[in-house]
């Protein structure tokens, strides 16, 4: 990595997987996604 | 290796879904055909947790959110049971919730040595099924030795926090990626996969980004 900023990030898959969070981990959202293939949401766009 | 594609991976050692998400990883990884590099990155979930924390993660958890402690079971006993399904033993009766930044420091010591994966996995499983404690400059000597590294060495560089700024900077640049939980995976500084996905996800992620590597004929 360099010290420059990052360049945004293209977010693939599904968002809902299981993740920790702050000082909690969220598993709400379960590992049975609704969606698993890449799909090209934007954080770029 | 030959145009590898790489994987920055942000992870904390004491997140249940990064070492199950690492399995899954791995999983698709093995599976791959293309060369793969990992590097690890810091991601402090609770940096203000004291190193000898009093209470078990149902008690930390149950007063952290107010949650019911029947509720915080039920969902350390459901992560458990995913953690058992990749084959990992989680072990949460005997887990030392504490304080991590001296481990991740560990981490960028041990990426030095050029035994960062060796280390990581070494703590993820001191953590969640050894029932180690992953807070203290001596435990984590002792995990580091387990490895074969200079169990002096390290006490010096812990106690030095000679680390301490590739910390920072680790949690720093998730910060510039926007990047909230964890583990999150960046492929070739290109593109993000949050969470704990299942192995088909990292193949098709890994399949994408060979495919846009690939030279156009």
């Amino acid at each position: 990595m360099t010290d420059t900023a990052p360049a945004p990030l293209k977010i693939l898959g599904s968002l809902d997987a299981v993740s920790c969070e702050g000082d909690f981990c969220d598993i709400a959202a379960g590992p049975n996604m609704a969606n698993t293939s890449p799909a090209v949401s934007s954080n770029d766009e | 290796m030959s145009n590898p594609i790489k994987v920055d991976i942000w992870s904390d050692v004491q997140c249940p879904w990064c070492y199950i998400g690492k399995r899954k990883f791995e999983a698709a990884v093995a599976d791959f055909e293309g060369d793969v590099e990992v590097e690890y990155h810091s991601f402090e979930l609770s940096p203000d947790t004291p190193v000898d924390f009093e209470g078990t993660p149902i008690d930390y958890l149950s007063e952290r959110k107010g949650m019911p402690v029947d509720q915080v079971e039920q969902m350390l006993a459901r992560v458990t049971g995913i953690a058992a399904s990749v084959g990992l033993a989680y072990d949460y009766e005997h887990v030392h919730q504490t304080n991590t930044v001296k481990a991740h420091e560990l981490i960028h010591f041990a990426k030095s040595k050029g035994r960062q994966l060796d280390m990581k996995e070494r703590l993820l499983k001191a953590y969640f099924v050894d029932g180690r404690h992953v807070g203290r400059v001596e435990d984590l000597a002792d995990l580091a030795a387990e490895i074969g590294l200079d169990r002096a060495e390290v006490v010096r560089v812990l106690t030095a926090n000679t680390y301490l700024p590739d910390v920072k900077a680790d949690v720093a640049r998730a910060q510039e990626y926007g990047i909230q939980g964890v583990p999150f995976f960046v492929f070739d500084e290109k593109y993000g996969v949050s969470g704990a996905q299942e192995t088909a996800a990292f193949t098709n992620v890994l399949e994408q980004v060979r495919g846009e590597k690939a030279p156009v004929t």
